[in-house]
């Protein structure tokens, strides 16, 4: 018998998995212009995307290898160095499409969610 | 310890789990990361209570780090059931081999110094246990990383084509367990093999006990390097067919070859006068010979038969990719 709490990992797990595509697309969206991973973290939580600092700047580095960011080290007024990131021209047309494929997957995942019919 | 220390320990401590070389760079941003979030939250008064609280957030140092890099697998899951069946088996065989060794050893001595074999009979065991597991975790891993499965797969998804889907009942098809099973076992009994003359020939004769355990007789001893040859061909033959991923009619001809010589080497040990020192082992080993002899036999000429008139080995051409095609 499941009991509570592997219920809630089983949750957690679940909407992790969700979240996990989701995130890459909000974090590509606001790296149009560069920034540092502090700075994207409070744009992300302030438009009501909270994200985990375990989880987010991990994947900056794996967006990076993946050659959809670029980053670079940076001193900006005397302050501390920091690793700075924005989408790459490559990044850029992958994020154009994927755009797209969200909208789509939206309009279907709301037909599905709500039992409506297909609007053609 | 202040807020900046705490942040310090914290990043060694997730630097000590990163791989080394993306370990500075990884540290550096890390620190920069959480110095910028502890300014913010502190206005500029970092408290110790504000630091422990911020790195609570970011986690226990080594989940971070495994945040940072892909999960390694010594052994992936799709070889692990295989590889908890090989162990299973080995160590099972591996127990029982020992438990007769004790019952011969006890019972040549009429059940003296019980206690003393028994304690012997546990460290033997575990020395082998520990040997042999190595061992099947060593292939297994070896196999991991030079297995065509898992690494060509992306390169294959791209490439296949349904026509060129091999039959169901498909004689070429690759059996990996099967194989990396034969591999293991093959591997074991030649090093069993050639440990044999050490470890049930020789006698400790500067003690006051005189004890000698010879259960090979010295003809037997002398057919091993060909028993190894033999074993040794077929398990390189399979190591081969392994990491081709298909059997080829090459390597069909050299199984071939490989059983009839194994049959030749396996034939000779049968017409030995004498396998054991023991009769009664010398006769129980030649009935079991006598009976892979006659599998063998069998098996050689039914390989042999489909081989010759039986297989094909060459995948669909494009013409009769195209006749397929057109009547589907």
């Amino acid at each position: 018998m499941v009991n509570n709490n592997e219920k809630e990992e089983l949750y957690d797990k679940l909407l992790l998995e969700l979240r996990r595509g989701i995130l890459m697309l909000a974090v590509l969206s606001q790296l149009k212009e560069e920034q540092y991973g502090y700075s994207l973290k409070q744009m992300l939580d302030e438009q009501g995307m909270e994200i985990n600092e375990g989880t987010l700047y991990p994947l900056l580095r794996r967006l990076e290898s993946q050659g959809l960011l670029e980053s670079d080290w940076q001193v900006v007024d005397d302050t501390r160095p920091r690793r700075y990131y924005k989408m790459s021209q490559e990044g850029e047309m992958i994020f154009a499409n994927l755009i797209q494929e969200w909208q789509a997957l939206v309009v279907v995942m709301n037909q599905l969610l709500e039992g409506g019919k297909k609007v053609s | 310890m202040n807020a900046n220390e705490m942040i310090e320990r914290y990043v060694h401590e997730v630097g000590q789990h990163l791989p080394r070389k993306t370990r500075a760079d990884i540290v550096l941003e890390l620190r920069s990361l959480l110095l910028d979030t502890l300014e913010e939250r502190s206005a500029g008064e970092p408290t110790p209570q504000i630091a422990a609280a911020l790195l609570r957030e970011f986690g226990h140092p080594e989940e971070m780090a495994a945040q940072y890099h892909q999960t390694e697998y010594l052994i992936g899951p799709k070889l692990f059931p295989t590889y908890k069946t090989v162990i299973t088996i080995t160590l099972s065989i591996i127990g029982g081999l020992h438990l007769l060794g004790l019952g011969f050893v006890l019972w040549q001595e009429s059940g003296a110094n019980f206690v003393s074999q028994l304690f012997d009979f546990i460290f033997a065991f575990a020395r082998s246990v520990i040997l042999n597991a190595g061992i099947v975790t060593l292939i297994f891993a070896l196999i991991e990383r030079v297995g065509t499965d898992s690494v060509d797969l992306p390169k294959k998804a791209k490439m296949w084509d349904p026509f060129a889907l091999p039959p169901v009942k498909d004689p070429n098809r690759v059996d990996r367990p099967e194989l990396a099973v034969g591999i293991f076992f093959g591997l074991l009994f030649v090093f069993w093999l050639n440990l044999l003359a050490t470890w049930f020939g020789e006698s400790d004769l500067s003690g006051d006990a005189v004890w000698i355990v010879q259960l090979t007789a010295a003809a037997f001893v002398q057919m091993i390097p060909w028993m190894t040859a033999s074993l040794l061909a077929e398990v390189v033959l399979k190591g081969v067919v392994l990491l081709q991923g298909r059997w080829q009619r090459l390597t069909r001809w050299l199984e071939i070859a490989t059983l009839s010589f194994g049959l030749y080497v396996t034939y000779r040990i049968y017409r030995l006068d004498e396998i054991s020192t023991v009769p009664i082992f010398t006769t129980g080993i030649k009935l079991i010979l006598g009976i892979i002899i006659l599998v063998s036999v069998i098996e050689l000429t039914v390989k042999l038969l489909k081989l010759l008139w039986g297989q094909s080995f060459t995948p669909p051409t494009l013409f009769d990719r195209i006749r397929l095609a057109k009547s589907g």
